[in-house]
C-alpha cells in the first residue's frame, strides 16, 4: 500500500514540478476561464434577480470549459516524448498512475476554482467564499478529475483528441454538472445545509462510481 | 549443468489491425548470455522487445521473466527488466537527476540518492546532472536513458537499437554497459542492424524475418556467415 501511494504522488509530484516549470498548463487555462467569466457579463445586465437564475450556470460553465482544456493536455506530455512507456514498463500498480493523474487535474481544477472565485465576486457580485459551495465545488473537483483521468487518457491517442475529450467527457459528467449547478442556485437562495445535503449526496455517490469504474477502466485503456 | 531461464516465450502472436507482427514465436533466453536480434525494417524486432518489456501484451501466447509469468505477477517481472527503447523515455524538462529520481521512487529503489549517483559517474553524466534533458545532446540523452534503464539493477537489459545515430564515444559506453551487465550474470537482450559490430559481443543471436522467427544460433564464425548470407540474400 505504501509503495502504491508513493508512486502515485511521485507521479502527481513530476507533474507538478513539471507545471511549475513550464506553465504550459496554467499559462493558458486561467486567461481561458477569465475570458469566459468576462463575456458573460458584457452579454447581460447583472442584476441581483437575474443572478441568481444564470449565475449558477455561468460559473459550472467556466469551470468545466477550462477544466476539460487542461484535461487535455494530461497526456499529451507523455505521449509527445513516449514517456508513458517508460510507466508502463516500470513494476507500479496502473491504478497509481491513475491516482498520480488525478490528483493533477484536480489540483489544477482546484487552482482554476481559486482564480475564478474571485473574479464572480468583483464581476457578478456573487459571494462564493462560503464553505457550502467550496463543498459543493471540492466535490464536484473529485467526480471531474476521476473521469477526466479516464477519458484524457482515451483522447489522447486518438487524432481529433481536442474534440474528443469533451464530447466523452461532458455527457457523462452531466449528473454531477446538474447537482453542483442546482446546489450553487440553493446557495445563492437559501441558506443552511439542508437545500443544498440532496444534491451534495448526488454529487458524493457519483464520485464514488465514476471513482471505481475509472479506476478499473484505466488499466485496460492505458495498456492498449 | 543446465542454465535458468532469463526469457521465455510460448506461442507468442502480435497483429496491428490486419498486418501480423509476430507469429507464434516460442524462444528461450539462458541467463548471462547476450543475445543480438536481427531482422529487417517490419520483421518485428520492436514489437518483441516491448512484448517483453510488458509495455505491449501480445494477442496470444505466455511470457515467463526469470521463471515467473508475466501475466501473473506483472510487477514482478517488471522489477527485473530495464528496457531501453527506441525513444529515451526521459522528460526533457527535468534535469538527470530529476528524471532518475523520479524513476528510482517507482521502481522503491532504497538508497536511491547513493545509487543514482553512482550510475551517474559509471555513465560519465555528473556534470550534466543538473541540466535539463532538453539541452543535452542525443548521445548524452541515451545514456541517461541508460542510466534510468540500469537504475535497479535488472537482470534483464532490453535494448531496442540503443545504439542507432549515437556517436562512437556514446557506442562504446553502450558497449561496455552491455559487458558490466554480462558479467555480473545479466542477460542482455538487444536489437541492431549491424551484425558487424553486434556480433563482437553477442553470446547468440536471433533473425526475424516477418514476424516469424527464422533462426536462434550461437555466436561463432561459421553462424556468423550463415546469418550474413541471410541478411544479404533478403536485401
Amino acid at each position: 500500500m505504501q509503495y502504491f501511494i508513493n508512486s502515485a504522488w511521485a507521479i502527481f509530484r513530476k507533474d507538478l514540478i513539471l507545471e511549475l516549470r513550464t506553465r504550459e498548463n496554467i499559462g493558458t487555462i486561467l486567461p481561458f476561464s477569465v475570458v469566459i467569466a468576462f463575456i458573460f457579463n458584457f452579454t447581460f445586465d447583472p442584476s441581483p434577480q437575474l443572478m441568481a437564475t444564470v449565475g449558477p450556470g455561468i460559473i459550472w460553465v467556466a469551470f468545466i470549459f477550462s477544466g476539460t482544456l487542461g484535461m487535455n493536455r494530461l497526456f499529451l506530455l507523455e505521449r509527445e516524448f513516449s514517456t508513458l512507456e517508460g510507466l508502463l514498463t516500470s513494476p507500479i500498480p496502473r491504478e497509481s498512475i491513475f491516482i498520480g493523474k488525478f490528483l493533477g487535474i484536480l489540483c489544477l481544477l482546484l487552482v482554476i476554482e481559486g482564480v475564478l472565485i474571485p473574479i464572480f465576486l468583483v464581476l457578478y457580485n456573487f459571494n462564493l467564499f462560503e464553505i457550502r459551495f467550496i463543498t459543493i465545488t471540492f466535490c464536484a473537483a473529485i467526480g471531474f478529475s476521476s473521469v477526466g483521468s479516464l477519458f484524457s487518457a482515451i483522447a489522447v491517442n486518438t487524432k481529433a483528441r481536442e474534440i474528443m475529450l469533451p464530447v466523452l467527457f461532458l455527457p457523462i459528467i452531466l449528473p454531477i454538472v446538474i447537482a453542483a449547478a442546482a446546489a450553487t442556485e440553493k446557495i445563492f437562495t437559501t441558506d443552511g445545509w439542508s437545500s443544498i445535503l440532496p444534491w451534495l449526496q448526488l454529487i458524493i455517490f457519483f464520485n464514488l462510481v465514476y471513482l471505481v469504474l475509472s479506476s478499473i477502466l484505466f488499466t485496460s485503456v492505458i495498456e492498449e | 549443468m543446465v542454465e535458468s531461464t532469463a526469457l521465455q516465450l510460448q506461442s507468442i502472436s502480435k497483429s496491428y489491425g490486419k498486418n501480423s507482427a509476430l507469429k507464434s514465436i516460442d524462444l528461450t533466453i539462458h541467463c548471462g548470455q547476450i543475445v543480438a536480434l536481427f531482422g529487417h525494417n517490419g520483421a518485428g524486432k520492436s514489437t518483441l522487445l516491448k512484448i517483453f518489456s510488458t509495455a505491449l501484451k501480445p494477442d496470444k501466447g505466455q511470457i515467463h521473466i526469470m521463471g515467473a509469468d508475466s501475466n501473473k505477477y506483472p510487477s514482478w517481472c517488471r522489477s527485473q527488466i530495464g528496457y531501453i527503447g527506441h525513444k529515451n523515455y526521459l522528460y526533457p524538462d527535468l534535469s538527470p537527476i530529476e528524471n532518475l529520481t523520479f524513476f528510482a521512487r517507482l521502481y522503491g529503489i532504497a538508497g536511491r540518492k547513493t545509487r543514482i549517483l553512482q550510475v551517474l559517474e559509471d555513465l560519465e553524466l555528473k556534470d550534466k546532472s543538473k541540466q535539463p534533458v532538453r539541452n543535452l545532446s542525443n548521445g548524452q540523452q541515451k545514456r541517461v536513458a541508460i542510466a534510468r534503464a540500469l537504475l535497479h539493477q535488472p537482470s534483464i537489459l532490453l535494448m531496442d537499437e540503443a545504439d542507432t545515430g549515437l556517436d562512437l564515444y556514446a557506442k562504446s559506453v553502450v558497449k561496455s554497459i552491455v559487458q558490466q551487465v554480462s558479467q555480473r550474470g545479466g542477460t542482455v537482450f538487444f536489437s541492431s542492424h549491424d551484425p558487424f559490430d553486434s556480433l563482437a559481443y553477442a553470446n547468440e543471436f536471433i533473425l526475424l524475418e516477418k514476424g516469424t522467427l527464422i533462426a536462434h544460433r550461437e555466436s561463432n564464425p561459421n553462424s556468423k556467415a550463415d546469418l550474413l548470407k541471410i541478411l544479404r540474400a533478403n536485401n
